[in-house]
């Protein structure tokens, strides 16, 4: 009896404390329960046992087979309790708890079946092993039989383990069915990983199998389909050591960004960690002490920085350890601190002595480096006209230019508002048909905008200070004029609507472009503008922080009231507001030319680590992939020039 | 009229913001404990939210700084070589200077708990001198 007490009290500490156990109780902590059975299935094929794997999605529950030993049916020696039941029950009781030294097992929480089984509604296993084929049902993680033997065994090969679970819903509340995408994606990822493992995956929708010969170099070419990379061959690192294993793929690209997919024992730590830093750490003292070494008269000022020795990498690294440790309850940044030195020094060896031997790829690096010192020298430069402009309280046209120039090349594809089509239409939509009206579209970038009112009115003109936005726009608009917000290029009175979005934030004293509108709008003509603003005043200053590191050239993060008195002031009347609610993709948004990596990084942790007070009244999202998805809140207003 | 960022109002403001923010964020914590103590949940909720948040008030101000230099030591925020020099001149000077200093007044007014405090960091600061001193010859 004294078993089926602890056995009782283990199931109810899970359901009793999900989070504690899974992560959390979102569609997150569901997906989990699934990825621990496939690396349950994952550490019998490390064992050399299992070969193929095949998930099976239904709407409310999963299938994972392997065809592994067969999970064992005999009595635990000590426990006097069948081995299955123990696994299925008992919180740490697989065989991968025990481990030997070369032995590394997977696994994100290591809590196993029994997690699995106690956070179910229902949950069958039928294994095969050397003593026949057997199942069992558990409800709620109690067992509801004795362990049978199965009359028609469904288990196809010799041996194996198959279970079934339906996820409790009274757990998992936000949960309605699996994610069949992210399956199949953590799937195909997990199959670089594990190369000598056949994985299968059945759904309604699609079904597919994955199968990686190459492991992560595979993994490697697959993030490099679209871009062009430095050298023919990657490079490859290996470190065995001291209860670690290091392998890592990488190459050089056309790029400029990072892009290193880490794992550690099969668990994707998308926000990397001690690995990924003495990588990161390790190429960089590298590529310096080759410099010093090889072209020492040739360069001048200080040593690389992280960012310019790790600019165009891409690659993957998969960490295996003994005992890893990660920070926080999602387990996506690995924290071994002991690990450092070693990564770190190996890699610089490896590296050292790879382009040593390899001279030729050196100097091409070496050329890429110097053309990057350059372009840095310049952007620092436009860097610093812009804090000129903050301390003189001068507009500094050049800034804008510059900046906007560049960015008009990839405008579009640049942010998601940019050319939402709802967003748009709820611009136009504070406008009535006037097939009369002249409209002016004022900092108009490509002109999207404007475009929104063409149905309604008769003509639209643009105005931007930009030269190529200029040239974009035409496409779009009856005509572009290039000019000065601050001083707009019409007389007074011409207009029957002027119209702007997401630019007052970016000019200081933004009451006078404000006064320059309400001048050439003719009396009883309306002023459409629509800008983000926080939530609330709990929001504003965290969203200042956000929006500052993108965009240097943020002067404002105006809050309602204030842009409100702001209209008023300028002695508009008749304000009307309208509000929506856009999701913006965050790591698209600061993939900008104004923004630099450190920034980017910055940006990064403070979504991070956002407070619970921020988190109430501002909803974003760290999706498994580590994306940022944030809600923007979008109100356009409407004001018009008093008759 | 032009004026210096540096040499303005609005950049010792920014300091004053700084140096304020931090102190909250300390009291906010240390009143959590107490919080916490006297079983006031609604209370702790409200601290540990607003502890939360002030660091982003703080780093805020630290934002428009770190071009120029640390508030608190006068060295451009930069690179971690540069501001493990940062860090270690104002624990250089805390470990030197400030806490003896601090040490032998309150001897001398006879607070001796007081002293033996100042003493305590003093000690500490020492070793966090020779741990940033072997960071930076590491670099």
């Amino acid at each position: 009896m004294s078993h089926e007490i602890i056995v009782l009290s283990e199931v109810e500490a899970v359901r009793t404390n999900p989070s504690m156990y899974i992560g959390s109780v979102s569609n997150d902590g569901v997906h989990h329960l699934l990825y621990e059975l496939i690396h349950n299935a994952i550490d019998e094929a490390i064992l050399g046992t299992a070969t193929e794997v095949t998930i099976t999605i239904a709407d409310d529950h999963c299938e994972v087979v392997d065809n592994g030993r067969g999970i064992s049916t005999a009595l635990h020696s000590q426990l006097q309790v069948p081995n299955l039941e123990l696994v299925l029950t008992r919180l740490h009781s697989g065989s991968k708890f025990k481990k030997s030294n070369n032995e590394f097992t997977t696994g994100l929480h290591g809590v196993g079946l029994s997690c699995v089984n106690a956070l179910s509604t229902s949950l069958l296993v039928e294994v095969a092993n050397n003593d026949g084929v057997f199942h069992q049902s558990y409800k709620e993680g109690v067992a509801q039989s004795k362990i049978l033997p199965q009359a028609k065994p469904t288990i196809k090969t010799k041996s194996g383990t198959k279970v079934t679970f339906y996820p409790d819903k009274k757990i998992f509340k936000e949960f309605v069915q699996f994610d069949i995408d992210r399956i199949f994606e953590f799937v195909e990822e997990t199959s670089y990983l594990n190369p000598s493992i056949k994985f299968n995956v059945i759904s309604k929708k699609k079904t597919k199998s994955f199968e990686s010969k190459e492991g992560i170099t595979g993994l490697l070419n697959n993030k490099l389909a679209s871009t062009q990379k430095l050298f023919d061959d990657h490079l490859k690192l290996h470190i065995e050591k001291e209860g670690l294993l290091f392998d890592c793929v990488f190459n050089w690209t056309a790029e400029n960004e990072t892009l290193i997919k880490s794992y550690v024992n099969g668990v994707n730590t998308f926000l990397g960690g001690t690995h990924v830093n003495a990588f990161r750490v390790g190429i960089r003292k590298a590529l310096n002490n080759l410099i010093a070494e090889l072209f020492v008269s040739k360069w001048s000022g200080e040593h690389l920085a992280i960012e310019e020795a790790l600019d165009g990498v891409f690659g993957v690294i998969n960490t295996k350890l003994l005992t890893p440790h990660f920070e926080g309850q999602t387990k996506t940044r690995l924290t071994n601190f002991e690990i450092v030195d070693l990564v770190e020094n190996e890699v610089c060896t490896q590296l050292t002595n790879y382009f040593k031997k390899n001279s030729k790829q050196f100097l091409i690096i070496f050329e890429r480096l110097q053309a990057l010192r350059d372009t840095r020298a310049n952007s620092k430069r436009v860097a610093e006209r812009i804090l000129l402009q903050y301390a003189t309280k001068k507009i500094n046209e050049e800034v804008y230019k510059k900046q906007f120039g560049e960015r008009s090349k990839t405008w579009h594809s640049s942010a998601v508002w940019i050319t939402h089509d709802e967003l748009l239409k709820s611009h136009a939509a504070h406008f009535e048909e006037n097939k009369e009206a002249i409209a002016l579209d004022v900092c108009c970038g490509s002109g999207v905008v404007g475009a929104s009112f063409k149905h309604k009115v008769k003509k639209v003109i643009g105005l931007d200070l930009t030269p190529e936005m200029v040239a974009l726009s035409k496409t779009r608009l009856d005509e572009v004029h290039q000019g000065n917000v601050y001083n707009i290029p019409f007389p007074e009175n011409t207009f029957d609507l002027v119209c702007t979005r997401e630019v007052l934030h970016l000019l200081p004293y933004p009451e006078n472009p404000v006064s320059e509108i309400f001048r050439v709008l003719k009396p009883g003509a309306q002023f459409i503008v629509g800008q983000i603003l926080p939530f609330s005043e709990i929001d504003s200053a965290w969203m200042y922080r956000i929006f500052k590191k993108k965009q240097p050239l943020i002067y404002n993060m105006f809050q309602e009231e204030d842009f409100r008195k702001m209209l008023l002031n300028a002695g508009f009347v008749d304000l009307e507001m309208t509000e929506m609610n856009v999701w913006e993709n965050i790591d698209v948004w600061i993939n900008s030319y104004e923004t630099t990596f450190q920034h980017r990084h910055e940006i990064r942790e403070i979504y991070r680590t956002a407070s619970a007070e921020i988190k109430k009244v501002h909803p974003f999202k760290i999706l498994p992939n580590g994306e940022i998805h944030d809600l923007w809140r979008w109100c356009v207003f409407s004001v018009r020039k008093p008759k | 009229m032009e004026k210096n960022f540096e040499s303005s109002q609005t950049y010792l403001n920014l300091k004053k913001a700084f140096e304020e923010e931090a102190a909250l964020y300390f009291r906010y914590k240390f009143f959590l404990i107490v919080a916490e103590y006297e079983g006031l949940d609604k209370v702790s909720k409200v601290l540990r939210d607003f502890s939360e948040g002030s660091l982003d008030n703080v780093h805020g101000s630290l934002d428009f700084m770190r071009h120029f230099r640390d508030p608190s030591s006068n060295v451009p925020i930069g690179n971690s070589e540069q501001n493990i020099k940062s860090i270690l001149q104002t624990e250089i000077e805390q470990s030197s200077q400030s806490f003896p200093g601090m040490a032998k007044i309150a001897r001398e007014e006879g607070f001796t708990d007081v002293a033996s405090w100042f003493d305590t960091l003093e000690k500490l600061k020492r070793v966090h001198v020779s741990t940033l001193k072997e960071l930076k010859e590491d670099k």
